[in-house]
């Protein structure tokens, strides 16, 4: 199947009084076209810095030191700011955890989204106008007239979701970059939500979705295909079923062994002892080795990545 | 279960207000009920989960059972006393025996005093111990979460989202209480940390034979920790009971369960996708009749639009127990 995203052995870098210090420590990933690939790791592992790299708005602290992004066939870590302008949102859109803070509280919603027709398009205030009410309905916003004359704080929280889902989509982007979109949202707007993202990638299937999230029971629910990052760098991935029922990476087995569940009831949790390592205190070799309990000496070595039928596994133990 | 347990809170018919006279959207005097004439009891050693969206009253029904906000109907009883009743000096006594743990220790903790202070002070506050007793008592509840004593001179910021939420769970135990409300005490952590604090959680539970009232939006862990699970709604309890999760009767529990992510990797409920729950919830500046939940209701009628159902056996649904 074709990719539409495709990222090699992506590092990110920052300099801290005079040394290089990688956030991101040479991930890989791609997004199939009419697939959602699920992005899952903790806070501080590095996968909005990804995202945010995929879309050139990476903070000018941060530069990309080595790999590649390849959005649709197009190199992005040689391009400059000026074409990403072009770019972003033609080939590749975003929409963010919060919408509340990504929306102008003082402009109405259907001007918001008309915005990017006029900008993109190039249509006249009016064309820009009904297309803006068009895009509101396509995400199942009822009344969509009334609605683009509203603004941000007149939405609940879900609809204000489906208004920046809206805009991302207004420019048709091959790429949707969907970073903890369900976050802030409670448990009934959470799943319509993702029932829209679902209909999104049926109906459109030259698209395909980048899902970031730190919650696996929503990545189980979208997914196609998982990576887990632990600490910058990709630790397992592949079929988002294989490797959310049978992780084979100690960290994605400790990480799905905490969930609470039903079925043990009262009894304690499986924790992963200590803590996750901030970039500076990155540990050589595998980083995850002095949480792991099959850490042997040799996980302070350089780990090589293992590859079977498209899974890949970043640890000693025998890929299955 | 109900025969033989002792309930340490109490709460009858309590109803809480916020006014909103003075906001600056609102036109002329108004009153917000955000908590709708509940009634409920936790159970002495229990933990009664409360889940319900934001905005359901869930935290100021909490807050509400500790007397920290006032109520505008009902009454809330500790230990068979009624809070109401109690003086000032008599309430600052009693508060030693009912504590709280907020959700974000970000905002909990001041920033600019010492660990040491932010879990100590509450003792001497009540007039408890100071210096060396002080001391010692701050150092053995801080090994007691999984502290080390030795940063005790430390300030919050130095500490990990987990290792704040382990010192805000040693300020509410320092004084040694009954009956703790945690209210969303995990939410803002990773999962990996989560789980040690639900671990910490629960082991203090069983040590020190506390009661709490554990508040979360998140059914997963609510269902995982709880004896018992109250359901909320818009300011009023849908459901209440032991096997709340496993065997839901109101049609807003069966909706909550039903729009559960995971099910895939963890069964819980009924596992087939259905339809995507209907509506969302609605804000307290709507006006109420009738059931609370019937504008998203798949089995409401006209007559749920007129009547509010009253909590029988452990359920509030017309339909249900046709009360």
């Amino acid at each position: 199947m074709k990719n539409i995203l495709e990222i090699e052995n992506l590092s990110i870098s920052t300099k801290l009084s005079e040394t290089e210090i990688n956030i991101v420590d040479g991930i890989s990933l791609s997004v199939s076209v009419g697939e959602v690939t699920g992005l899952i790791g903790e806070s501080g592992s590095g996968k909005s810095i990804t995202a945010l790299a995929v879309m050139g708005l990476l903070p000018s602290n941060l530069k990309i030191s080595s790999g590649s992004i390849k959005l649709d066939g197009l190199e992005l870590t040689s391009v400059s700011q000026k074409h990403f302008h072009n770019i972003r949102g033609k080939i590749a859109a975003m929409i963010f955890q919060e919408p509340m803070t990504s929306l102008n509280p003082v402009i109405k919603i259907g001007e918001q989204i008309a915005e990017v027709f006029k900008l993109h398009c190039r249509l006249t205030k009016k064309d820009a106008h009904n297309k803006a009410v068009e895009a509101l309905s396509k995400v199942g916003i009822g009344d969509p007239k009334k609605r683009a004359e509203q603004y941000p704080y007149q939405l609940s929280g879900g609809m204000r979701q489906r208004v920046m889902i809206a805009m991302a989509l207004a420019s048709e982007p091959k790429l949707l970059i969907a970073d903890e979109p369900t976050t802030a949202l409670d448990a009934t707007v959470q799943a319509q939500i993702l029932e829209l993202l679902h209909s999104i990638i049926e109906t459109e299937k030259e698209k395909g979705i980048l899902f970031i999230s730190h919650n696996i029971g929503v990545v189980s629910e979208i997914a196609d295909k998982a990576v887990v990052i632990y600490s910058g760098r990709d630790v397992e991935s592949g079929d988002a079923e294989a490797l959310l029922n049978m992780p084979q990476h100690p960290y994605t087995e400790g990480l799905i062994a905490s969930m609470p569940k039903h079925s043990n009831k009262s009894k304690r949790l499986c924790t992963i002892p200590g803590q996750i390592p901030r970039p500076i205190e990155r540990l050589s070799g595998c980083s995850f080795r002095n949480r792991c309990s099959f850490a042997k000496e040799i996980c302070s070595e350089e780990i090589s990545v293992q590859s079977k039928n498209g899974y890949k596994l970043r640890c000693i133990k025998e890929l299955k | 279960m109900k025969n033989n347990s002792k309930s340490l809170v109490k709460l009858e018919n309590v109803s809480v207000d916020f006014s909103i006279s003075n906001s600056l959207f609102a036109d002329g005097k108004k009153k917000l009920r955000v908590v709708d004439e509940v009634s409920l009891e936790i159970y002495k050693g229990k933990i009664l989960g409360l889940v319900g969206e934001s905005g359901s009253g869930k935290t100021t029904l909490g807050r509400a059972s500790i007397r920290l906000i006032p109520i505008a109907a009902g009454k809330v009883f500790f230990n068979g006393i009624e809070l109401e009743k109690l003086r000032k000096e008599e309430l600052r006594i009693m508060r030693r025996q009912m504590q709280i743990v907020f959700q974000d220790p970000n905002s909990s903790l001041d920033p600019r005093m010492k660990i040491k202070d932010l879990i100590g002070n509450p003792l001497l506050v009540h007039r408890i111990a100071k210096n060396n007793e002080l001391k010692d008592r701050t150092a053995k509840i801080m090994e007691r979460v999984g502290l080390s004593p030795d940063e005790m001179h430390k300030y919050p910021h130095q500490f990990s989202g987990g290792q704040k939420q382990r010192i805000s769970i040693a300020r509410a135990l320092i004084l040694e209480p009954e009956y703790i409300v945690l209210d969303e005490p995990v939410s803002a952590l990773d999962l990996s940390i989560q789980a040690q604090i639900i671990n910490l959680v629960l082991d203090l539970r069983k040590e020190l034979e506390l009661t709490y009232l554990f508040i979360s939006h998140d059914i997963g862990v609510v269902s995982h920790v709880s004896d018992r699970v109250a359901v909320m709604y818009f300011g009023r309890i849908m459901e209440i009971g032991e096997n709340v999760f496993e065997d839901p009767k109101h049609p807003y529990t069966m909706m909550l369960i039903e729009s559960l992510p995971g099910k895939k990797i963890k069964p819980v409920g009924k596992p087939p996708r259905g339809e995507p729950p209907r509506g969302e919830p609605p804000s307290i500046f709507e006006s109420r009749s009738g059931c609370v939940f019937y504008s998203r209701c798949p089995i409401g009628d006209e007559e749920c639009k007129k009547i509010v159902p009253q909590l029988k056996n452990g359920v509030a649904c017309l339909k249900k127990n046709g009360c």
